[in-house]
């Protein structure tokens, strides 16, 4: 996975995201998969992302989005 | 249990990081909650911001262990907020396998017929003379609490405790959350 730009790293020590920030952590965490950030939040409700620790990460964050 | 989300969820994690280091292992669980809706908070190891699993050494070899949670936030009548478990997963993988040897799962919102409360797996099975694998099933189990992978790992798989206490330690946080977590 490509480290996270700075600000997002620093925001997520202080653990409080903004909708984009969070945003920019799921589309990372997405593309470390191989996927876009709309096709990761599909697969998350779907329970179909690849069973690695990313992915399971990922479908925890994408419960944080808005419904 | 305390007087906000982020506030119970901090609790959680210094006390879960503090049980983690007398235990198993070092890396530390961190929340992610959004700015705009604290609604949910999501907890997992991380380290400079990404996903991480912790790496354990264990009788039969090395693995690794990824923890996370999804939580939302019960107010109580006195003000304060108890937690709830809305979803978690925690995994342990052998070292080199892409899949995790155990998926123990929660989601309380989990669509289908499947048990909540289960447990996948890379696990070839023999069901009569249909082989199969843990991961076409959904085992039930009841809620598994974080303390429980930990006691596995230590009693079943031999990971070397990184504390003469970490029975107790387990047992006493055990308890603990049992009567703050909201399961």
């Amino acid at each position: 996975m490509a480290p996270l730009p700075s600000e997002l790293q620093r925001a997520i020590e202080k653990g409080k995201l903004t909708d984009e920030q969070l945003r920019e952590l799921i589309t990372f965490e997405a593309e470390a998969l191989g996927l876009t950030y709309e096709e990761a939040v599909e697969r998350a409700k779907a329970r179909t992302l690849p069973r690695t620790h990313i992915g399971a990460d990922l479908e925890l964050l994408v419960q944080l989005l808005p419904a | 249990m305390g007087p906000s989300l982020w506030r119970a969820t901090l609790q959680l994690c210094e006390h879960l990081n503090q049980v983690l280091a007398t235990t198993v292992t070092q890396p530390r669980l961190v929340p992610v909650e959004p700015r705009a809706r604290s609604t949910r908070i999501q907890v997992s190891f991380r380290q400079g911001g990404q996903p991480i699993e912790a790496l354990l050494a264990a009788r039969f070899g090395p693995l690794r262990l990824y923890l996370g949670q999804v939580c939302d936030g019960i107010p109580l009548s006195d003000g304060r907020v108890q937690l709830r478990t809305i979803s978690y997963k925690y995994t342990l993988t052998a070292e080199d396998e892409p899949e995790p040897l155990f998926r123990w799962e929660y989601g309380r919102q989990l669509p289908g017929l499947y048990c909540r409360h289960h447990l996948q797996g890379a696990v070839p099975l023999q069901i009569g003379r249909y082989a199969l694998s843990l991961n076409d099933l959904h085992l039930p189990t009841g809620y598994v609490a974080i303390e429980d992978v930990l006691r596995f790992c230590v009693a079943d798989l031999g990971v070397r405790p990184r504390s003469e206490g970490w029975d107790q330690i387990l047992r006493d946080s055990h308890e603990r959350f049992k009567s703050e977590l909201d399961q």
